[in-house]
């Protein structure tokens, strides 16, 4: 299968070794990656902010770059789901079609496309770790059932991280926003800080060693809160555990 | 204009009410969960409540015309207002012609939207809430939180201090109990002696020609038998085709909002009471305008449950979105209609569409903020972030400006000092520290591999 | 006024639907015990079921003040009786709540004014959803109805329940 890696531009320059775990673990599962050049950003903040002119140029410029092939594969759920929930209402939405319907986020696509039988993790992880589940995630890529929903529970990208030996998966005790949000972060400072702590104190109070998610841009926030005020709890990309890159040591203390 | 995020930090100030606030809110989402949990058709019925809806405004016009010729023969008076003012007039007209003095009123936060309280009693109409939440913030001067819970943000204790200082309950006195009887003491003597009851409208029903009030403290039910006038205030967006579609809403309105299985008083006034009179004003107010864009958001049954939802409502409370209806449906309604005023509600909102999972016609709450965005971007308050935006843009435009800036990012972080750096920081750092760039980007490191 | 009816009726047109009103597309919840199920809800409604007759419970009651039971002959013009006693046209499993039509026989306001509401219900005439109930109710006939689903309550002083806000404080219902 031929796979295009997108990298969102924060994860390239902040946290490339999310982006690094992603393609490791794709290979691992047989893929051929591709990483095509000069890709920035799908639009997310112009979609979100009402600066539709420019998100519709860059979503032009993300169809030209991963057009032609069998999947798009990212390590972000929020950028995943701008480009299959927001390029679909621009003008030419059957240019648009196969991107929308192609594009995954890193454990949706081993979940749905790879298949969980088919999933191999070789590296033990014997940790206790929070899943912080983002909202995009959640809500918008339906990757896990949210607490709202009077359907049956499921959660795609617990069920990808249990693959992991000797992992502990422990979700918080509401599944609420962390209060990152993009601008909101910086619009509502106090609003996001507080949500963000509550997030935080919600997964330690359930022991766990490290916080991990699909989204490290919603990890970021709720690390340099916790940095700022000093409190001990370390945080991961999920890829980052599946491809055996970090050392369960290190985060243990 | 509105401030949200000032309002919202300052309500954060008071740690222990920001706690108590989001915790009882936070409570009432989880009694509406087990409440919706118990129906296994739970999200079919939900659907099916959108459709009714979707159809109903479609044809607003039609069956608002059935329900007037319907509840006229039932002897129900029928009034049309085009806007707050009209509504307001042809209350006082009513009241004028009964020579009524004094009204119990009932929740409607139609009349809060039209400001009737304060317009009747600018002309001498005293005016009582009996909803005890209603009553107890009427008490205090102050204004609705919630539109389910309008006295949310307050402690009991405070409740007992306002009932001290005007019923005369004994200081200190905070038991909800106690402090419950009193107003209803208070207030029994209101409804034997008052002249008119003025209620909101949940339903109005076409088919039948009659009106549906639902409430749990029976306070509608208590003034409109006992005042010879009932004067019912309803949006156009109320009405429903029949009482069958009921079926459908009393099932959803209850568990949305308390999680109630239904509230305790589900009345249908169909006709006046012998030898009173019972008049319906029909509102617009600017929803007619509204139907043709953002339809969805006159779905609304007003059940609050995206309120309870909302992890930004219940850390900045009600009174920080500065408008009747707040939280996110209150949020979506102010800023499309006032992106000059309002656009901070706009923005009062992480997407995290938390609202759309529970609200009980399926409102597409935060794709519609996200909408209204675009023009509260548009107003002058927000032409610093729309510079900054349009920036962004200019540099993720092209993969080489993105570098560029990437790089002074780097040489920033590694010559500057830290506080500069948090002084550049600006608001993300009052909270957080600043991630570090990595020593080199995933970028280099694929061009290292690759070439 | 009639100007600002013909002006927002004009927005919004009146032409009839051309299509059917949507059908419900599921199966409501229904229940092997529906009595059960009833007497469940009610008591979450605040409310309570009695498994005997209504005047076998008014006998236990020994109510203090006045009496008035509409099945029998009453005085419409008496005063509101501190114990109430209403017939239910039928009850709803799912959340307790009788359906209460008084057709003008006597006033409205003997509902809300009485101290206590014991209800004659036939565990026969109990529909599981209120999809039934509406279904049930001949709703062209009513004048002033209510379903009512355990007494009066009220939560708005930090979410504490309280019995009796305005209405009733007590409502019992009891089999026919």
């Amino acid at each position: 299968m031929r796979v295009a890696l997108f990298v969102p531009c924060y994860v390239d320059q902040f946290y490339p070794e999310a982006a690094m775990a992603t393609l490791e673990v794709l290979q691992a599962h047989g893929c051929t990656v591709e990483y095509p050049r000069g890709q920035t950003c799908c639009g997310q903040p112009f979609f979100n902010n009402g600066l539709l002119d420019e998100a519709y140029e860059l979503a032009e410029r993300f169809v030209a770059l991963f057009e032609g092939y069998d999947a798009i594969v990212a390590p972000s759920s929020s950028c995943v789901a701008t480009v299959r929930h927001r390029y679909g209402t621009l003008s030419d939405a059957e240019r648009f079609a196969h991107i929308c319907s192609h594009t995954y986020e890193l454990c949706e696509f081993l979940h749905d496309v790879i298949g969980p039988e088919r999933l191999r993790f070789e590296r033990p992880f014997p940790l206790r770790v929070g899943l912080h589940n983002s909202c995009h995630a959640i809500r918008e890529l339906h990757e896990a059932r949210s607490s709202e929903e009077m359907t049956d529970p499921f959660d795609k990208i617990a069920a990808v991280l249990a693959k992991v030996p000797d992992i502990e998966v422990v979700p918080p005790g509401r599944d609420e926003c962390c209060g990152f949000g993009g601008s909101f972060s910086v619009m509502e400072p106090e609003v996001s800080a507080a949500m963000g702590l509550d997030r935080i104190a919600d997964h330690r109070s359930n022991g766990v060693d490290l916080i991990a998610g699909a989204d490290r841009s919603c990890l970021m926030h709720m690390e340099g809160l916790a940095r700022k005020r000093g409190i001990p709890i370390g945080f991961a990309h999920v890829a980052e555990i599946l491809a055996g890159r970090i050392d369960p040591k290190e985060c243990k203390k | 204009m509105i401030d949200h995020a000032g309002a919202a930090a300052e309500f954060l100030g008071d740690r222990t009410r920001a706690k108590r606030h989001d915790e009882a809110l936070w409570f009432v989402r989880q009694k509406r969960d087990a409440a919706a949990g118990s129906l296994p058709e739970w999200e079919a019925l939900r659907s099916h409540a959108q459709r009714i809806k979707e159809h109903t405004l479609a044809h607003l016009g039609y069956y608002l015309e059935r329900f007037e010729t319907n509840a006229r023969a039932n002897g129900i008076e029928v009034y049309w207002a085009r806007d707050a003012a009209e509504c307001n007039a042809i209350v006082e007209r009513l009241l004028a012609e009964e020579g009524a003095r004094s009204i119990v009123k009932s929740k409607s936060m139609l009349t809060e939207e039209c400001g009737l309280n304060p317009y009747l009693e600018a002309r001498g109409y005293e005016v009582t809430d009996t909803d005890l939440g209603e009553r107890i913030i009427q008490l205090a001067g102050d204004r609705p939180s919630h539109i389910v819970l309008p006295a949310i943000h307050l402690s009991k204790e405070e409740v007992g201090t306002v009932f001290h200082e005007t019923m005369g309950t004994p200081e200190g006195l905070s038991d909800p109990e106690a402090l419950t009887r009193a107003a209803r003491r208070d207030l029994r003597g209101r409804f034997l002696c008052a002249d008119a009851a003025i209620t909101g409208v949940n339903f109005a029903l076409a088919e039948e020609g009659g009106i549906v009030v639902c409430t749990n403290e029976g306070n509608a039910d208590l003034g409109c038998a006992i005042a010879p006038l009932h004067i019912a205030c309803m949006g156009i967006e109320k009405v429903i085709p029949s009482a069958r579609e009921l079926g459908v809403f009393t099932r959803l309105l209850a568990r949305s909002a308390t999680g109630q299985a239904i509230t305790a008083y589900t009345s249908h006034f169909h006709a006046p009471r012998p030898g009173g009179r019972l008049a319906v004003v029909i509102v617009d107010n600017g929803r007619s305008e509204r139907l043709r864009n953002e339809s969805e958001l006159l779905r609304c049954i007003r059940c609050g449950a995206c309120m309870n939802t909302c992890p930004v409502y219940r850390r900045s409370g009600g009174h920080s979105y500065g408008s009747v209806t707040p939280g996110p449906v209150g949020s979506a309604l102010r800023a499309s209609a006032d992106p000059a005023d309002a656009g901070s509600l706009a923005f009062a909102c992480t997407l995290c569409g938390s609202c759309d999972a529970v609200c009980p016609v399926r409102i597409p709450l935060h794709e519609r903020l996200r909408i209204a965005r675009e023009a509260a971007l548009a107003a002058p308050t927000y032409a610093p972030k729309r510079r900054i935006l349009k920036l962004a843009a200019w540099v993720v435009r092209d993969p080489r400006r993105l570098e560029w800036t990437a790089w002074l990012w780097r040489l920033a972080d590694r010559i500057l000092p830290g506080w500069i750096l948090e002084r550049l920081g600006g608001p993300w750092s009052r909270e957080r520290t600043f991630p570090r760039p990595a020593p080199r980007r995933f970028s280099e490191m694929m061009e290292e591999r690759n070439g | 006024m009639a100007n600002a009816k013909s002006q927002i009726l004009a927005h919004l047109g009146t032409t009839p639907p051309p299509e059917p009103l949507p059908e419900p597309d599921y199966t409501p919840l229904a229940f092997d015990d529906p009595l059960s199920a009833f007497a469940r809800a009610l008591e979450a409604a605040g409310g309570e079921l009695r498994r005997e007759k209504v005047d076998e419970i008014l006998t236990n009651i020994n109510p203090k003040g006045s009496v008035i039971d509409i099945r029998k002959s009453f005085d419409p013009e008496a005063d509101p009786p501190a114990v109430l006693i209403l017939a239910a046209r039928l009850g709803v499993a799912e959340n307790g709540a009788v359906w209460i039509d008084p057709q003008e026989r006597y006033p409205r306001r003997w509902i809300p004014l009485a101290e206590m509401i014991l209800i004659a219900l036939d565990p026969a005439a109990i529909v599981a959803t209120m999809h039934e109930a509406y279904a049930a109710i001949e709703t062209d006939r009513i004048r002033y109805g209510v379903f009512l689903s355990g007494p009066s309550k009220t939560a708005d002083i930090e979410q504490s329940l309280v019995l009796g806000a305005h209405g009733a404080g007590t409502l019992i219902v009891g089999l026919r």
